[in-house]
């Protein structure tokens, strides 16, 4: 998998083998993370003198609002990389236009919070990763990469 | 004696204000968290860098102060952008 910038303010992924797709793919199952699982919800349990979430206005409004935003999110970035992946045979690029790469990034943001939550990845050591954990921490260093190519077209 | 029109004024400029507080953690990417401060609040990104680098480097930044409701739309704004943000009042 390459990536380059596109001049019209976008990124492109050239995707070099098929199971580069398999890769793309489970960015939309990291960032979904356990079926429990509400980012909104959790942001606003952070620890603060005034806690958002017993703010019955945030419960009601703020909080919906936020998860309807990143679960749009994720079904954008999903239906793209399907969408893309049927059209292998004509094209093996993906191409994320200037106007996606907001939604792009806070796909794969949820994907690095919900590993981040459920691995604890970064008070880990290398040596006590066991297969499972090895390959989140992998998925977690790749999106982190993905990401870095996306702020560097971020208008 | 001050009529409660007078008195509502004054009790409403000597509220104290709320903080709008962004705190570290290890996911977000360190010009990710500079530019979302530029896009949220409109600071000059020399202030937004500065602000960023006191979240890594003390744990927290005090980035905006002022008015309740104010405060609580952009907690609800950082939110949106995946940062761990709070409100908290000055006592």
């Amino acid at each position: 998998m390459k990536a380059a910038p596109t001049l019209e303010g976008g990124l492109r992924i050239d995707i070099e083998r098929k199971s580069d797709w398999a890769i793309l793919s489970l960015i939309c199952i990291d960032a979904k993370g356990p079926e429990d699982h509400c980012l909104a919800e959790q942001l606003s349990q952070l620890s603060s003198s005034h806690p958002l979430s017993e703010n019955e206005d945030w419960k009601d409004y703020v909080i919906p609002d936020l998860h309807d935003t990143f679960a749009k999110q994720i079904r954008d970035v999903a239906a793209q990389i399907s969408a893309a992946n049927q059209q292998l045979e004509e094209a093996s690029s993906l191409l994320i236009k200037r106007e996606q790469v907001d939604t792009w990034y806070g796909t794969l943001n949820q994907a690095r919070l919900n590993l981040e939550n459920q691995y604890q990845l970064s008070c880990l050591a290398e040596e006590e990763l066991d297969s499972l954990v090895r390959s989140a921490k992998y998925r977690y260093e790749f999106y982190t990469l993905v990401q870095s190519w996306l702020l560097s077209v971020m208008p | 004696m001050n009529s409660p029109d007078t008195a509502l004024k004054e009790q409403t400029k000597t509220a104290p204000p709320w903080n709008v507080l962004i705190h570290d953690d290890p996911v977000n990417l360190m010009e990710y968290v500079t530019r979302t401060i530029q896009r949220v609040f409109g600071y000059s990104e020399q202030k937004a860098e500065r602000m960023m680098l006191e979240v890594h480097q003390k744990g927290k930044s005090l980035v905006w102060s002022g008015e309740r409701e104010k405060a609580e739309h952009y907690v609800a704004q950082l939110h949106g952008f995946q940062l761990k943000a709070t409100l908290e009042q000055v006592s």
